[in-house]
């Protein structure tokens, strides 16, 4: 078994487990509570015959990678939305006054 | 050819345009729409109900006719083709019948000023020329193959540019109609939906796009705003039914993203019927910007070889124009169309000999100061002997 | 530094040096790990080549501009174009007759004699009632069995009916019967002539390996097999008989020799699939199964063999390599039911089943067949469209369908590539759901975009060749 504790301040804990799944494959993965804003993350070898090794470095950059992509997903997640939802949608979701307005009107003023 | 003469005229108080006959006409209202050619001194016909004369003779011959005399040529009119008569003694052929290549310039306003326009605009109001083209479009002679709509900038005349696309659908439903327009005013979505609902027969829009990214698009078109505009532009026109071709012209400033326009073309409109890739004109504004737009073709071979890879590989049809064969990779030579129109060919002393002479477009006229410093002849392809 | 702002995006270490980075249109581009790292700290300078391709790409936007928000709202729609026409693929099973053991067979067979494994001319006439409620713009009738033509009345009552209702309504049909040839004769071979019909067939590789894997009585298949391509090809046209493999553990050891017997006999394309755990395989898995891996390692040394085939002036392609290379590098997505997010289980594809039961896809019929009917829909006899399409059991598999909600799956950079396949996933480990990590759906995908992503990074011969494939097929 190897146990890791992690500040969740650094790592919150959605990127922790998002982290830890991919591990599940070759390793069951215990996370528990560690008091005050703190996890423990313990791996223990499916194949009892077979225990992989270089875990420590390996869930170190997974857990980077998640948090990552924790980041990104909040960054993009409201574009991400209105995206999906103006694919399926015919009305305009946006703001786009403009894209609807007459070419006589012209309040871009394109033929300037 | 598209001849212009000034001459002197008699009874033209308005332009008028009409057809042009040498022989009589048996149908009134033909004869209210027609000119009747005077090379001689003679008329062919009773010259009443007729628009008018045009002469090589002088108005002394004609006396009391209305029309223009004293032209130098008519000899390369034919019957159909339309002409028009200023008051002002202008003479301006609109359309011939003979050639491949007619189109309707449509205005000299443009909201764009490409640092390399090869037609450069007016800051006019031109938008009576409007009644102009409609009386052409009554004119020109249905069996037409195809017909240009340029500029300018076309859509400038928003209501008169549908108008016109109506008018072409209602006179001319068998002509191809291909449109120059830099598209941006399709940034209206009900524009193109209005253009889409004419549901003319046989449209293609050819819009430019010289750069993936949007600020050196607008750059070279010296507009803020216009990539966006564009780029709207062709999806609406999609949204709409109205096919669109995308034409690219090449310079130093869009060859060196060239390979990812091409990817951001295939991905972004894969809808497009065609991409043409152009050869920069010599002719106009390009003089003023030589320095940042001038490139030898045959320097940007690679470029245009994975460019055309990319669309190649999207299914996309392509062409490469205003190129000398010469100066292109041999692989890209199935892709060159010999676009330069019939009036515009040339050839220069270092071509003498090349096997593909007749295949090549050659040169613009404007185009044989400054060009690739590879001209040369190509050689013919080996032939076996005795007839193996 | 000028600022800009992400536009959402999914990433993968596809190696020691770079990332990968798929935009929510699949659209993707390699970055040094560096420029990756500047690019997510808002830090890449926007004169850099990184800069303006993760522009263009729709990566990242820098001002009002409405451009790259509309082209990614269309490109994701086009995307999920397969949504529309719902069902269009429509599957009848007209007998679990067959004449053949084939050892994975997906059927629970049936000895050639037991007439009531057929399907009635009633039910097929409900059937393709339910069928012509589809919206889809145009149908695909798919004929399986067991081995359909011992149930040939049926075909023609199929085929027939179906082109009726098809020219009435103007909406364009396509039929193909799924069968092992052995029992085709010349009335037959003049009506699939006379109505168009496409035939696919089973050919695991050369003589022995096929016969091995596929035993009929007098252990013939091959030869019948052969024999009738080229009859079928004679009176139908070359093209109108495909052919695809299965690879049981013995197909393993031969991804040259299966390639090559493909090229002998003039086909075009060959679709390397490995063993589905249903039917009769799960019950010979022991000597027939294999682990992923296994499959993988076959597959990249037959597509190699491909590769040079196509390069030396062969054309020939791999089907899911299609497949996948299509998803991957152009704008449309595909009409594979198996690779779509929501899957196509029941809303892009519908399997009528010799009974009149209902089926989301071929698989669920197979559970059903051992047993376990949770993803039955319906029954033609007794059901509405309106309770198999919009009942509770369809319902069930969609939402645990959507890939973009799947742990394991919501973050994968190649989710735009990628899909779901729920009753795959029930049916090895009894959850709808996938345990991404071990499940062999994640492995075998995963793998093949990366090699295939690295074959045409590193070879511009590959890259022409998957483009000529891509090219000749066709995109939903």
């Amino acid at each position: 078994m190897s146990t890791i504790t992690i500040d969740l301040a650094v790592y919150p804990l959605d990127a922790v487990l998002r982290a830890c799944h991919p591990f599940t494959a070759r390793w069951y993965v215990h996370v528990r509570s560690a008091g005050e804003g703190q996890v423990t993350v313990d791996f223990e070898p499916r194949d009892e015959n077979k225990p992989p090794r270089g875990i420590a470095g390996e869930f170190a950059n997974a857990l980077l990678d998640a948090r990552l992509r924790t980041l990104i997903a909040a960054e993009t997640r409201e574009i991400r939305e209105l995206l999906v939802a103006q694919a399926f949608c015919e009305a305009d979701l946006l703001d786009r006054r403009d894209v609807e307005a007459d070419e006589q009107a012209d309040p871009r003023r394109i033929a300037g | 050819m598209r001849l212009h003469e000034t001459a002197r005229v008699a009874g033209i108080e308005h332009t008028l345009i009409g057809r042009v006959t040498r022989t009589a006409l048996g149908d009134e209202t033909e004869r209210t729409n027609a000119w009747l050619l005077a090379e001689g001194s003679a008329l062919a016909c009773d010259p009443a109900g007729y628009l008018g004369i045009l002469a090589i003779g002088d108005a002394a011959a004609f006396s009391g006719l209305r029309g223009a005399f004293g032209l130098r040529q008519l000899s390369y009119l034919d019957d159909g083709d339309v002409v028009a008569v200023d008051p002002n003694g202008l003479v301006r052929t609109l359309y011939r019948r003979a050639s491949m290549h007619n189109f309707i310039l449509v205005t000299d306003q443009c909201n764009s000023l490409c640092l390399m326009c090869s037609q450069p605009p007016k800051a006019i109001d031109d938008f009576d020329r409007l009644a102009e083209h409609l009386r052409l479009l009554d004119l020109i002679d249905p069996a037409t193959k195809e017909l240009g709509i340029t500029g300018g900038e076309p859509t400038l005349f928003r209501e008169g540019f549908l108008e016109l696309i109506a008018r072409c659908r209602e006179r001319l439903p068998s002509t191809a109609l291909h449109v120059l327009t830099n598209g941006r005013m399709f940034f209206y979505r009900r524009f193109a939906e209005k253009l889409g609902r004419i549901a003319h027969p046989d449209l293609v829009l050819g819009i430019p796009l010289y750069s993936d990214v949007d600020t050196r698009h607008d750059h070279i078109v010296q507009a803020h705003g216009a990539f966006e505009e564009t780029v709207l532009g062709l999806q609406n026109l999609d949204r709409h039914g109205v096919r669109v071709e995308i034409r690219v012209v090449l310079h130093a400033l869009s060859i060196p993203r060239l390979p990812q326009l091409a990817t951001f073309i295939a991905r972004n409109f894969p809808f497009a019927c065609h991409v043409a890739l152009m050869g920069l004109e010599m002719f106009g504004l390009v003089h003023r910007h030589l320095d940042e737009l001038w490139i030898d073709p045959a320097d940007y071979q690679r470029q245009l070889l994975a460019a055309c890879e990319v669309l190649g590989d999207a299914g996309m049809n392509v062409s490469i124009y205003n190129h000398q064969l010469c100066v292109l990779d041999p692989e890209l030579r199935p892709l060159s169309r010999k676009s330069i129109s019939d009036w515009k060919n040339v050839y220069l002393p270092e071509c003498d000999g090349c096997a593909l002479m007749s295949e090549c477009g050659g040169f613009f006229q404007s185009g044989t100061k400054l060009r690739s410093a590879h001209v040369r002849p190509v050689g013919r392809p080996q032939t076996p002997s005795n007839g193996v | 530094m000028s600022p800009y702002g992400l536009l959402p995006f999914r990433f993968v270490r596809f190696d020691a040096a770079r990332t990968l980075v798929v935009n929510e249109a699949g659209e993707h581009q390699f970055l040094e790990n560096d420029d990756f790292t500047r690019f997510v700290q808002h830090e890449l300078p926007a004169d850099s080549d990184s800069y303006l391709d993760l522009k263009a790409k729709h990566f990242l936007f820098d001002s009002e501009s409405l451009a790259p928000f509309e082209l990614l709202a269309t490109k994701y729609r086009t995307k999920k174009a397969f949504l529309e026409g719902f069902t269009s693929l429509q599957i009848f099973v007209v007998s679990l007759r067959c004449e053949h053991s084939c050892v994975y067979c997906q059927v629970s067979r049936v000895s050639a004699d037991r007439v009531r494994y057929d399907m009635t001319e009633e039910t097929a006439r409900r059937a393709l009632d339910l069928a012509f409620r589809s919206p889809a713009p145009q149908l695909k009738i798919e004929l399986q069995g067991g081995e359909p033509l011992l149930n040939f009345e049926r075909v023609r009552q199929i085929v027939v009916e179906g082109r009726r209702r098809a020219a009435e309504e103007g909406r364009p049909v396509a039929f193909v019967v799924t069968t092992n040839l052995a029992l085709l004769d010349d009335d037959m071979l003049l009506f699939f002539r006379e109505h168009g019909v496409f035939l696919s067939t089973s050919l695991d590789g050369p003589e022995e390996l096929h016969d091995a894997n596929r035993p009929r009585p007098g252990n013939d298949s091959h030869a019948r097999t052969i024999a009738n391509i080229r009859r079928a090809r004679e009176a139908l046209g070359h093209d109108r008989v495909a052919a695809l493999m299965t690879a049981t553990r013995r197909s393993l050891q031969s991804p040259r020799e299966i390639v090559d017997e493909y090229v002998r006999h003039g086909f075009t394309s060959i679709f390397l699939r490995p063993l589905s755990p249903y039917g009769f395989a799960l019950r010979s898995a022991r000597s027939t199964g294999y682990p992923m891996r296994e499959f993988l390692d076959f597959y990249v040394r037959a597509l190699d063999h491909i590769l040079e085939l196509n390069a030396a002036g062969t054309f020939l392609v791999e089907t899911y390599a299609q497949l996948l290379l299509t998803r991957m590098l152009t704008p449309f997505t595909t009409g594979y039911v198996d690779l779509q997010s929501p899957a196509g289980a029941g809303i892009g594809a519908v399997v009528y089943n010799y009974d009149g039961d209902v089926y989301a896809s071929d698989e669920a019929r197979m559970l059903a067949e051992m047993g376990d009917t949770r993803f039955r829909l319906g029954n033609v006899h007794r059901d509405s469209h309106e309770s198999i399409f919009g009942g509770a059991t369809l319902r069930t598999i969609v939402a645990a369908s959507v890939a973009e909600s799947i742990p394991g799956c919501s973050d994968c950079a190649f989710l735009p590539w990628c899909g779901a396949d729920p009753v795959h996933h029930y049916a090895t480990r009894g959850d709808l759901v996938p345990h991404i990590p071990t499940s062999d759906f994640h492995e075998k995908n995963f793998f093949l975009f990366k090699h295939l992503l690295s074959l045409y990074e590193r070879s511009p011969g590959a890259r022409r060749i998957f483009a000529s494939w891509i090219r000749s097929g066709d995109a939903a």
